[in-house]
């Protein structure tokens, strides 16, 4: 599987111990691996309800691809900020 | 074109051709400094610019006018003027044929195209297509790269350059030939396909945005903070409820 991390910094976006100390500060207790986790649990969240709603009948392997490909996430972030 | 060939006409009607001995007369004459001698040897070969200009005036092939040609030709045959020498034995429309033709190649050569190819490149690329054309009428069928190199005794490098340097350039402005109506001809522009979403795909498009807005409601208070960390994607300033103040802020408000 190819892994292509989302390049964050242009837009102010922070790494993932600076994610974990904000979280920690905020009462959400965890660490970087927990942070990438929950990152990639949640897109992969996003594209299992798009896959269903939209008939589009991908495999879990294709999900997993999607959910961690930088133009799906970059998409999802734009939505995000509107 | 017209108002060329009314000028010239009138020239030719008021200077019949001359005969050998005229010339020679006319070109001492010149050479002695007399101007009205060199005047009347240019006028009397008007009729060899007029017709040396139309065979090498092709509308639409190129962007050059026949005005243009003309008064090229024109310039050429005075460079003739100024030049000939009677001693060589020659006729003089048989030394400014050369000296026109000269002319009339260069501006073509320099004007026919927004990139300037040199003269070399552009008579070779000529011979290919000559040859390729011939070619095609004896064997009925189109020559291999191979084939032409072999005819003209060249590379297949010098094949290639010559003819992707000599490609004809339009430009999306240009007029639309096919359209008659000029009112309607809007260029080369107006049949570039337009790339952008009709009405239905674009309902589509934005019913699709809507489902994905809908699937986004799934993440948790959590999950989302965090990616909006990651994507540094600002909050909502005024929800405290859903992006609650952080303990360093305060930390950092109570400092300030």
């Amino acid at each position: 599987m190819i892994k292509k991390y989302v390049t964050v910094k242009e837009n102010e976006g922070k790494n993932l111990q600076e994610i974990s100390s904000i979280m920690c500060s905020q009462g959400y207790k965890m660490n970087h691996n927990t942070v990438r986790n929950i990152i990639n649990s949640s897109f992969f969240k996003i594209i299992k309800e798009i896959n269903e709603k939209q008939n589009l009948h991908l495999t879990k392997t294709q999900m997993i691809e999607i959910s961690m490909s930088n133009k799906f996430q970059t998409t999802i972030a734009d939505l995000l900020n509107d | 074109m017209q108002e060329v060939l009314n000028t010239f006409s009138k020239s030719i009607t008021n200077n019949p051709l001359l005969n050998k001995t005229e010339e020679l007369n006319l070109t001492s004459l010149i050479k002695k400094g007399n101007k009205k001698a060199r005047e009347k040897l240019i006028e009397s070969n008007y009729r060899l610019v007029l017709s040396i200009s139309k065979k090498y005036y092709k509308p639409g092939k190129t962007r050059v006018s026949f005005d243009d040609i003309t008064q090229e030709a024109a310039a050429g045959l005075i460079k003739a003027v100024d030049r000939f020498n009677p001693d060589l034995g020659f006729k003089f429309s048989t030394y400014a044929c050369w000296w026109i033709k000269q002319a009339v190649l260069q501006y073509i050569n320099e004007n026919s195209s927004v990139i300037k190819v040199p003269t070399h490149s552009r008579l070779l690329a000529a011979k290919i297509k000559n040859a390729i054309e011939e070619y095609k009428a004896e064997f009925m069928n189109e020559p291999t790269e191979k084939e032409i190199c072999d005819l003209l005794c060249i590379t297949p490098e010098m094949l290639n350059t010559t003819l992707k340097a000599n490609d004809s350039i339009l430009s999306i402005e240009s007029d639309d030939d096919c359209c008659d109506d000029e009112a309607n001809s809007k260029g080369l522009i107006s049949k570039i396909s337009d790339s952008s979403m009709n009405p239905e795909q674009e309902l589509l498009h934005e019913e699709s945005i809507q489902n994905i807005k809908q699937c986004l409601a799934l993440l948790t208070k959590r999950e989302e903070k965090i990616i909006r960390l990651r994507f540094g994607i600002q909050e909502n300033s005024t929800d405290y409820i859903n992006f609650p103040i952080t303990n360093d802020e305060i930390e950092r408000l109570k400092n300030d």
